[in-house]
């Protein structure tokens, strides 16, 4: 029973930063049409962040939450000016084009967080009352990865909420289907493209906070979380959040499940997964007919 | 209020356009004819700015839209509806009028809200929860035509609207175009002269990506020779 809980705690926890990770991947290609192989780096960026915020702030109370609200900010900066200086260049051209080029990016942002944090690892200190654990029906759980999930939870609410009800998300919705239409109807879709791509980085920014305290920085870290993040986005469809949010869960429960009851096997289930769904349903469970 | 001047479009390394000139005066509806692959509906999208012509000037109230983007032009006053309708399929009827919905600067008893819309074309508001790409081929060309509409423009660009519609659908298009005409220019590319004529003040002819003729209404109605020309198939 205690086994089970926590592993329930430790899939849920993993699935939710995996599925606001993704669900920024898919966002971005879902709209602009590009798949950015560097948005580990955005996520990788968030880690980095939180821990220079650490080292300033540590000292004070809300450090970490400063952290959450800040790191993420300034990812979507770094994303919005990437996008309007470099990648609105190669929209429409062919997708290996824009594969190579957003995988320089990959080592170019490596190579700066090598240059301005060193080579080190570290990791963030969670606060105090995230660190011990606490008691649920006699079993011993993580406040942080239970924080994590419901603050997944109420992400995912709030991204649902912001694409179905208001007039920006249909917009998003719409410029996915049609980009030519919706600028016909008046919308700046330039400026829609660098805020879609900055929400993205934004996500992948909070992912990297949330897990700053549960793993090590190092550069290059950003490429562990994409392979994973295709993974979700190839089971779920291509584009789709709903997917994403599937997909997670389900990469996240054969992670903390395998590692119990297949250990040898854990690392390939979810590759063996990827390979029935590309199989028998190529489009991934709620990816759309058609991609175009 | 529009003035195409000698316009020159290439689709790729296609040579579409090669000379097209053509006006629409305020209160106008002006068609454009021609057979298939002539360049009507390049013609309109060289207008739109979606394909953006690489010689030759758009004016539009004498300022020069051609290099604008097509949501620079919109927000002038022109609406474009594609020939292939183009609704946006995972969007309700509602969401693709909610947001294209502009109100216009001046007070206008003429607003077109989504209410007003919905008179107009009373199919859409009994099915406005439904997503877009369900719809049938007449209810999405009422749909487009709806959404131009919501934004208030001036000068509506539309583009073959007849086409794969049935008889009857396209005889509750048309008495819907006539009240819409009435507060609205508009620039219609058709391959189905009768249909267009219906509704024009006046037409151009294309041929192989060039304006060949001009004339109103009228006069094109009654020259079965030209038709015979440039517009049976």
């Amino acid at each position: 029973m205690e086994g089970y809980l926590s592993m329930l705690v430790n899939g849920l926890s993993y699935a939710m930063l995996l599925f606001l990770f993704t669900a920024g991947f898919t966002l971005q290609f879902g709209v602009l049409g590009v798949l950015n192989l560097a948005h580990g780096s955005f996520y990788m960026l968030g880690v980095f962040f939180s821990l220079t915020i650490a080292m300033f702030l540590g000292h004070l109370a809300g450090s970490f939450w400063i952290g959450l609200l800040i790191a993420p900010l300034f990812v979507a900066l770094i994303g919005a000016f990437m996008e309007r200086t470099l990648l609105r260049r190669i929209y429409g051209r062919d997708v290996l084009v824009q594969y190579l080029f957003t995988y320089t990016w990959i080592y170019i942002l490596d190579d700066l967080v090598r240059m301005i944090w060193g080579a080190r690892y570290s990791i963030v200190v969670m606060p105090d009352y995230f660190a011990s654990a606490i008691n649920v029906m006699g079993v011993n759980l993580s406040p942080y990865r239970l924080f994590i999930v419901v603050f997944g939870l109420v992400m995912g609410f709030l991204l649902w909420y912001f694409l179905q009800k208001t007039k920006m998300g249909m917009f998003v919705r719409a410029a996915s289907d049609n980009r030519d239409m919706v600028s016909s109807l008046g919308v700046n879709t330039p400026a829609l493209f660098t805020i879609v791509f900055a929400v993205g980085a934004w996500l992948a920014g909070i992912g990297g906070v949330l897990a700053s305290p549960l793993q090590t920085a190092y550069a290059g870290m950003g490429i562990a979380i994409i392979v994973d993040c295709f993974i979700v986005v190839v089971i779920g469809g291509m584009g789709s959040i709903k997917g994403a949010f599937i997909a997670a869960l389900l990469i996240g429960f054969l992670r903390s499940f395998g590692i119990a009851f297949f250990p040898e096997l854990e690392m390939a289930l979810k590759y063996i997964l990827m390979a029935a769904v590309i199989i028998l349903r190529p489009r991934g469970l709620f990816g759309k007919e058609e991609v175009h | 209020m529009l003035k195409v001047e000698g316009i020159h479009t290439y689709y790729g390394t296609s040579y579409i356009l090669q000379d097209v000139s053509l006006t629409v005066n305020e209160g106008e509806v002006v068609c454009v004819l021609g057979r298939n692959g002539v360049g009507k509906t390049t013609t309109i999208r060289s207008i739109i700015g979606l394909t953006p012509p690489r010689e030759g000037n758009v004016y539009y109230k004498n300022q020069k839209i051609n290099g604008l983007q097509p949501f620079h032009i919109n927000r002038l006053g022109i609406a474009y509806v594609p020939e292939d309708r183009q609704v946006f399929p995972e969007l309700t009827v509602y969401e693709n009028l909610f947001i294209a919905q502009r109100s216009n600067n001046g007070d206008n008893n003429a607003e077109w809200t989504i209410e007003k819309v919905f008179e107009l074309f009373p199919e859409l508001g009994r099915i406005d929860k439904r997503l877009a790409g369900k719809l049938s081929g007449g209810e999405q060309q009422m749909l487009t035509i709806a959404r131009a509409l919501v934004g208030n423009p001036e000068l509506i660009l539309l583009d073959e609207p007849s086409e794969g519609l049935a008889p009857k659908v396209v005889l509750n298009l048309l008495e819907a175009l006539k009240v819409i005409k009435k507060s609205t220019s508009i620039l219609l590319a058709e391959q189905n002269a009768v249909f267009a004529l219906n509704l024009a003040d006046r037409g151009y002819i294309l041929e192989k990506g060039r304006t060949v003729y001009e004339a109103d209404a009228e006069t094109i109605r009654s020259d079965k020779e030209l038709q015979k020309k440039y517009l049976i198939i």
